[in-house]
């Protein structure tokens, strides 16, 4: 990368913050005391691209900008009189400057702009600046000394910096280890041992502290990628029949860069399915007693070591006989489907649409396999819940990235297994006789409440008894919520409670739908590192009945 | 060993005219059973000794588990199902062969031993005659349908 395609670059981020801030001020502005402020903020926003688009050559941007700055200044006289239609329109024109941006940053660096001798200029000749111009830049010019703190580091540099993190924390962990063991066999005099549990604890708090900074350097929020959600519902109701709420929370939530960078298509062709076929005409939904303006929602959040996407709609809903019948009728099988969620993940299939027209939004087919195949590439599943009439719900779930994960390590037979205890609401150690036998297989009693158990080693490998009640006296057993119910799951016992690094399944291992990938344990060895709510999700799935489907009349 | 001299001895130009098919290729011949193999040198990043295999929650024909390598995390597969005693599992070795940076694979072996073949006599063809045995010669192609976790 040259000069001019690094500071090409430069701008190109400063732009994408710039429209940020424009949005959030612009959101903020209905209910804003001080809107003067905001609309001061919006300018200065705006006034910043015009210039920047300029030094580039970027003209049609830069004359609309300009344009809205010239409208910008006549408000700005009187911020209170604005109204919220003025609001919107702001809105899509500020839209129309980020296409024309993208527009224009996508296509490469025309010869004029990469040739530095002919190219850049930091002003155009025919600008002139009034006295309140050059304030602002000088205003800009301090917001700028403050960006300069800011380096542009490559993202691999990042990586190597957390995965050599990781490796302390291992090595941390091992020599820890080592001692413990020494010291339980009575090689390490009492006073030298407490010394070192003093250091040893400072050590590990500065190791997670230092691999948190490392995983924060790759985290973006994914506020610019609502934003461009939000600008999507926008420019479909401008050109559509119908109005559209969108609510959006969580825009702070942070995740790993490349996730987010790739993120964009999938959520889009969420959206665009929500609005064509989950939200009804107004006349349809006045019938059905809803509010003629649809809504869609859009939140993110994290759990544990996973971010939480999720993408609702309070539309028309998924009808599931439907998708049956479609799946039917293009010569799908469908004799496995016994379940709802199945019959729902149809719908990713390749050119799988119930669509009756295709339109420029929607209802091709694809674009519900790419969102799969999407967020199967990354490592993450998507779990959907549907209501006649009352809407859909997706739920993306995604990988933060690498991280320090608070864990027990739980024995099965002779195999060791992580679970993060993020998944876990409570463990207990009992006798085996505290586990009951019924019909359909085990059950605890927590709290006099019985709870369907599930002995692991029923499930996982192991070279020892398949029964965990013939093969130990004591038992594990981790209380999960899996589905909104309470489950339990037994295992032989509980061999830690520490910090794993998780890292995913290398190239060539198979996959297994619960495991969310492997941590060296502090003895060196390797283990799987489960997730009790998708194994809990696997488990229910494999005992699921044919006759749980239920069809509507 | 100059480099340039390495790559004319592995065969591994592209280029026709540097081809010698007289130059002796290193490779490493290792037993499976009473199965032979030959990988070219530059597939095998290292051969360690018998560390402790880490089997995948559910049983999969032909991957064993995975180790740990100094903290790197290898799945071990097997090309053919070895029936040997524990006692002698003991004392196999691993050969961890590299195919690209991320990209790593672990067979288990019983014996493995450096041998040079002339690339006339082991260019185009599956099985070779070393020493009496037959021996199958392995390639990158053969276990790229592990990359995506297919079975064997």
């Amino acid at each position: 990368m040259n000069e001019n395609e690094e500071l090409f670059e430069t701008f190109k981020e400063e732009a994408k913050e710039n429209f940020e801030r424009v949005h959030d001020a612009l959101n903020a502005f209905a209910h804003a005391v001080n809107r003067s402020e905001l609309l001061d903020a919006v300018y200065r926003s705006i006034h910043t691209i015009k210039g920047s688009a300029g030094i580039f050559n970027l003209n049609e941007l830069k004359d609309a900008a300009h344009i809205l700055e010239s409208k910008l200044s006549i408000y700005r006289k009187d911020p209170q009189s604005i109204s919220e239609e003025v609001v919107n329109s702001l809105k899509l024109e500020v839209d129309n400057l980020e296409q024309l941006m993208e527009r224009d940053s996508t296509s490469d660096l025309s010869d004029s702009k990469k040739n530095s001798n002919q190219g850049f200029h930091l002003f155009n000749e025919e600008t002139n600046f009034t006295s309140s111009e050059a304030n602002q830049l000088n205003v800009e010019k301090d917001a700028k000394q403050k960006v300069q703190e800011i380096i542009r580091v490559p993202i691999d540099r990042i990586q190597k910096n957390h995965d050599l993190t990781s490796e302390i924390f291992l090595i941390r962990n091992q020599i820890s280890h080592l001692i413990e063991k020494e010291a339980e066999m009575g090689n390490i005099r009492d006073e030298f041992f407490l010394q070192w549990e003093i250091l040893d604890n400072s050590l590990r708090q500065r190791i997670v502290e230092l691999e948190g900074i490392a995983l924060s350097m790759r985290m973006t929020s994914v506020k610019s990628l609502f934003s461009r959600m939000e600008k999507t519902v926008r420019s479909y109701c401008q050109n559509g029949h119908k109005s559209i709420n969108i609510a959006v929370s969580g825009s702070e939530t942070e995740i790993d860069k490349k996730i987010l960078d790739s993120l964009g298509d999938p959520l889009i062709h969420l959206i665009r399915n929500a609005m064509d076929h989950g939200i009804e005409l107004p006349h349809i939904r006045k019938e059905k007693g809803k509010s003629e303006i649809g809504t869609i929602s859009l939140s993110a959040s994290v759990q544990g070591n996973e971010a939480i996407i999720k993408i609702s709609d309070d539309g028309k809903g998924i009808d599931i006989n439907n998708i049956l019948a479609v799946a039917k009728e293009k010569g799908m099988d469908v004799s496995r489907i016994s379940s709802k969620q199945d019959a729902m993940q149809l719908i990713f299939a390749p050119g799988f649409s119930t669509a009756k027209e295709v339109n420029d939004v929607s209802g091709r087919g694809v674009g519900m396999d790419a969102v799969k195949a999407y967020i199967d590439k990354s490592g993450g599943r998507i779990h959907i819940e549907t209501k006649i009439d009352k809407g859909t719900t997706f739920y993306l779930y995604l990988p933060i990235g690498l991280s320090v994960i608070p864990s027990i390590v739980i024995r099965v037979g002779t195999n060791l297994y992580g679970i993060p205890t993020h998944n876990i609401i409570q463990t207990y150690t009992m006798n085996k006789r505290d586990l009951s036998f019924s019909q359909d297989g085990h059950l605890v009693k927590i709290d006099k409440n019985y709870i369907e158990a599930y002995c692991f080693s029923n499930f996982l490998f192991s070279s020892e008894s398949k029964d965990v009640d013939l093969a130990c006296a004591k038992i594990t057993v981790c209380i999960a919520n899996i589905q909104g119910n309470k489950l339990a799951f037994v295992a032989d016992s509980i061999e830690a409670n520490t910090e794993l690094i998780v890292k995913p399944l290398p190239k060539g291992c198979p996959s297994f739908p619960y495991l969310l990938g492997a941590a060296i344990l502090a003895n060196g060895d390797p283990a799987f590192i489960l997730s009790l709510e998708r194994f809990g999700e696997y488990i229910l799935k494999r005992n699921s009945n044919y006759g749980e489907f239920e069809y509507a009349s | 060993m100059h480099l340039d001299n390495f790559f004319k001895r592995q065969n591994l130009y592209q280029d026709q005219d540097e081809f010698d098919e007289n130059f002796p290729v290193v490779f490493i011949q290792f037993t499976i059973d009473d199965a032979h193999f030959a990988i070219n040198i530059v597939n095998v990043k290292e051969i360690v000794e018998n560390t402790s295999i880490t089997p995948y929650p559910e049983e999969r024909l032909g991957h064993l588990g995975i180790i740990s390598l100094r903290g790197q995390i290898i799945p071990v597969v097997e090309i053919i199902k070895n029936q040997i005693s524990d006692k002698a599992a003991k004392k196999r070795r691993f050969v961890i062969l590299e195919f690209d940076k991320d990209f790593l694979l672990c067979i288990p072996v019983d014996k493995a031993r450096r041998v040079e073949l002339m690339a006339k006599d082991y260019a185009k063809k599956t099985f070779i005659n070393i020493d009496d045995l037959p021996v199958k010669i392995l390639a990158a192609d053969d276990f790229m349908h592990i990359k995506n976790g297919t079975v064997l």
